[in-house]
């Protein structure tokens, strides 16, 4: 048998780095398993293993789409790619809002959504979650930015607005022309949606007075709206009001020195007897039941977001347990440690069930068509939110 | 210790009564220039990611730098006294205690345990005077965790050593006036360690942007390309990475403090908020789901008060019984107890708990940081099953 003779350039390289006795030395000791062992690692780093592509959709629920409404997803999630992931970890950090991204979203979401006969009812409930998973999972402040203004600006006009009131807002809306926000939290009443702010009523519509309100948008360019929600004085009822940036008596002050959400831009709002005309008022609201119908539509999407959040964190954490080598571990990736890979893998399937929790109930929803279901509705965003 | 500290958890089973009268004077200093100098400023510097260096003379005269250092200057302290100064440090701030924690521990630690006499002398009672500040340069951009293969060598030419290489995340660096760096000493191919003097040619360092936790501590990026320092800034003692591992071994306590202070302030925030704030027509404390969260918050601050100083107890009776599994142990264990503590507090605070004006929200961001450095949970765990089944699993 012809002897086999080692690159002479790789032993070279070997006794730079070793200490030749001492090696020599602990050879001199070693057991014949582990020197198997040690071979077999060795032979193994020899022949790197190809890296799989990383998927945070691992059981595919994307496959619940047509193949049209993928191609929306793809839509969704290669604008969050290409134009959010470079530019906004320096907003996050500054806590500015990206203003300049506005336009281009704005197409996106034209593009995308459509127009049927208002854009918001466009795709239908999975779908709008699907999307609203494919921007938290690049971004969460951008999607929480998307969240108020559609979902809970745009769906409170939606949902409680006249003809006309939806006919007059809901295009400059749906362009981002003007930007929506959504007031309901109050200093002292956060857990317990019971306003304090008052509407008197007055033949010249409602008088609004004492309120600040913490929600996000409010300080936001470009010309926000904003839909308040208050306690009617005579019988506690609540209302809501669309309320524009200019009006007499509302002062907007952005909230400094968050530590989550740092792109979004929260404020505290305050009303000193602000005038409103009864055309802004959405007939649609009489009481907090019906904040509370608008809630759970919100909180069905919230929980998709969440799940996009998961699945982003997953899919970076991989990708860089993936190419970090620490104790010499090359061609095996360092998510092969027990430790990190028993992370990464329980992160998965947790992913998985926030998907799964989401879309079941998302699909409930689109089954009876305009309201929640009646089965307790916080429980997919409480699923997702555990960590 | 007052009756104040009972009621609001911070002493909940009376550690007072087990403290020296010098470490309970030790915990009220630091614990009034928290009060009275930290927790006004912080959450400023805190979110523009700025050192307050005007803490710093301010921080000196409490006279805790040096720590159990005896001699050169050094207050001599005993364990418990640096362990609790450290929680009641990292209960106003976090980063200002590991701004102290990487000169005094880690620096003077280096210094003291490896160094010559004349380097001690040289350097120790101006650092206890913090009138120098010191960094301490392990980590580098491809080696963390597996610390005893550093790259960054030290190649002796004559009477002097070339340094060459890169560290990450060093804390203080970009303005200390003496840099610790381990490298790797060509000749022999141990690990070593080498005094860097602020302004040296050859070495670099650049502040790391963008951190989410203890942002008002400046860590850095260092470069060193043919960085030369006399034969006589190398630390004589510092033979192989043992002896590093000696020093780490003798500031893990500390970390462990660390997450102790971040769990006191949480808790301390979160009961006082818990019995102000009125939710459904009553303070949110009188409901259950609310006083579970604030007892086991509670549980988790007191058994760790508890652990760490029984550990420092026993380095204080002989350092020698305190293995490297029971540094680590302490400091795994209450870094993942307090990263749960903080989180809770956080929670129970609402929307105001990520809002840095009521502090909370800064102990949740540090604690991440404090759960990764000084070796990461899993790096720690290892040490710790290693020591007791005697299998080493880190590969
Ligand atoms: C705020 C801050 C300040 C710091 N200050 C200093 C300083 O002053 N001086 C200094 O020298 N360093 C400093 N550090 C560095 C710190 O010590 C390192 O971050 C730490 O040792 C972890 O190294 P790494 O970040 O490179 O992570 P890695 O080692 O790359 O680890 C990444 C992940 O992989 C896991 N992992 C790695 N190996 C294994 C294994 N064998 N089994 C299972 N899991 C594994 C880790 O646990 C971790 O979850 C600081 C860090 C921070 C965040």
């Amino acid at each position: 048998m012809a002897p086999v003779l080692p690159q002479m350039s790789n032993l070279a390289r070997m006794f730079q780095q070793v200490n030749l006795g001492a090696m020599v030395r602990t050879l001199g000791n070693i057991q014949p398993t582990d020197l198997a062992l040690i071979v077999k690692s060795i032979t193994d780093r020899a022949r790197p293993k190809k890296i799989p592509a990383i998927n945070g959709d691992f059981y595919d629920i994307s496959d619940v789409l047509t193949p049209e409404e993928r191609v929306i997803q793809q839509a969704v999630r290669s604008y969050m790619e290409q134009r959010v992931r470079p530019v906004i970890g320096k907003y996050w950090e500054r806590g500015e809002f990206p203003h300049e991204l506005v336009p281009g979203f704005a197409r996106m979401i034209g593009e995308t959504f459509g127009s049927r006969p208002y854009a918001i009812d466009a795709l239908g409930p999975t779908l709008t979650g699907i999307a609203a998973m494919e921007m938290a999972r690049v971004d969460a402040s951008m999607y929480t930015f998307f969240g108020v203004h559609w979902g809970l600006c745009m769906g409170s006009l939606y949902l409680f607005g006249s003809e006309e009131q939806k006919q007059r807002w809901m295009p400059p809306l749906e362009r981002f022309e003007k930007i929506g926000s959504w007031a309901l939290t109050e200093p002292d009443v956060g857990s317990a949606n019971r306003c304090r702010a008052e509407d008197h009523g007055t033949a010249r519509g409602g008088r609004l007075g004492h309120q600040r309100a913490r929600r996000s948008g409010a300080a936001t360019r470009p010309l926000p709206i904003s839909i308040s929600f208050c306690a009617h004085v005579s019988d506690h009822q609540v209302n809501a009001f669309i309320i524009e940036r200019d009006t007499p008596g509302y002062s907007v002050e952005k909230l400094e020195g968050k530590t989550a959400l740092r792109a979004v831009q929260n404020a505290n709002i305050r009303l000193e007897n602000v005038h409103v005309s009864e055309a802004n008022r959405l007939p649609g609201v009489t009481s907090f039941r019906d904040v509370a119908r608008q809630l759970a539509v919100a909180r069905s999407v919230v929980a998709w977001a969440m799940a996009g959040t998961a699945m982003g964190a997953y899919e970076r954490a991989l990708d860089y347990a993936n190419k970090r080598v620490q104790f010499g571990r090359r061609s095996l990736p360092s998510s092969s440690f027990k430790t990190g890979w028993c992370r990464c893998s329980v992160m998965s399937p947790r992913c998985r069930a926030c998907c799964c929790g989401s879309a079941s109930y998302t699909r409930a929803m689109a089954r009876s068509a305009t309201s929640a279901p009646r089965w307790p509705r916080p429980s997919a965003a409480s699923i997702c939110a555990r960590r | 210790m007052t009756i104040q500290a009972v009621e609001r958890g911070l002493d909940f089973y009376q550690l007072d009564a087990l403290l020296t009268p010098e470490e309970r004077d030790v915990r009220e200093r630091v614990r009034s220039f928290c009060d009275e100098e930290v927790l006004p400023v912080i959450n400023r510097y805190w979110e523009r990611a700025e050192f307050p260096f005007e803490l710093v003379p301010k921080l000196a005269a409490l006279n805790l730098t040096g720590g159990v250092i005896k001699g050169y200057g050094c207050p001599g302290l005993s364990a418990v006294a640096v362990g609790i100064a450290t929680a009641e440090l990292s209960r106003g701030d976090g980063s200002l205690e590991t701004f102290l924690g990487v000169t005094s521990g880690l620096a003077m630690g280096s210094i003291y345990h490896c160094g010559s006499e004349e380097q001690k002398q040289h350097w120790l009672p101006a650092m206890a005077r913090m009138e120098k500040i010191g960094a301490f340069g392990l980590t580098e951009p491809f080696v963390g965790s597996d610390a005893s293969h550093i790259r960054t060598t030290a190649t002796r030419v004559g009477d002097r050593y070339v340094l060459n290489g890169a560290k990450r995340w060093i804390g203080n660096a970009s303005f200390a006036d003496v840099v610790v760096i381990w490298a790797q000493d060509s000749e022999t191919g141990k690990v070593g360690g080498f005094l860097v003097e602020k302004g040296t040619p050859g070495f670099a360092a650049t502040v790391i942007e963008g951190k989410i936790a203890k942002r008002s501590v400046l860590n850095a990026d260092i470069t060193l390309s043919n960085c030369e320092i006399a034969e006589a800034n190398r630390l004589p003692n510092a033979r192989s990475f043992r002896d590093t591992a000696v020093v780490l071994k003798n500031t893990r306590y500390g970390v462990a403090w660390e997450a102790v202070g971040h769990a006191m302030a949480a808790f301390e925030i979160a009961r006082e908020y818990t019995l102000k704030r009125e939710q459904f027509g009553k303070p949110i404390a009188s409901y259950q789901l609310v006083q579970q969260k604030l007892v086991q918050m509670l549980g988790d601050v007191t058994a760790m008060q508890f652990m760490c100083w029984r550990l420092c107890r026993l380095l204080d009776e002989d350092a020698n019984q305190v293995t490297e599994g029971m540094a680590s142990l302490a400091k795994q264990h209450c870094a993942a107890r307090a990263r749960q503590v903080v989180a809770l507090g956080r929670e129970l605070l609402g929307g105001n708990g990520i809002l840095l004006e009521n502090h909370l929200a800064r102990h949740f961001a540090d604690m991440e940081a404090v759960y990764t450095y000084e070796g990461t949970n899993e790096i720690n765990t290892l040490v710790v099953g290693r020591e007791i089944t005697g299998i080493a699993a880190f590969v």
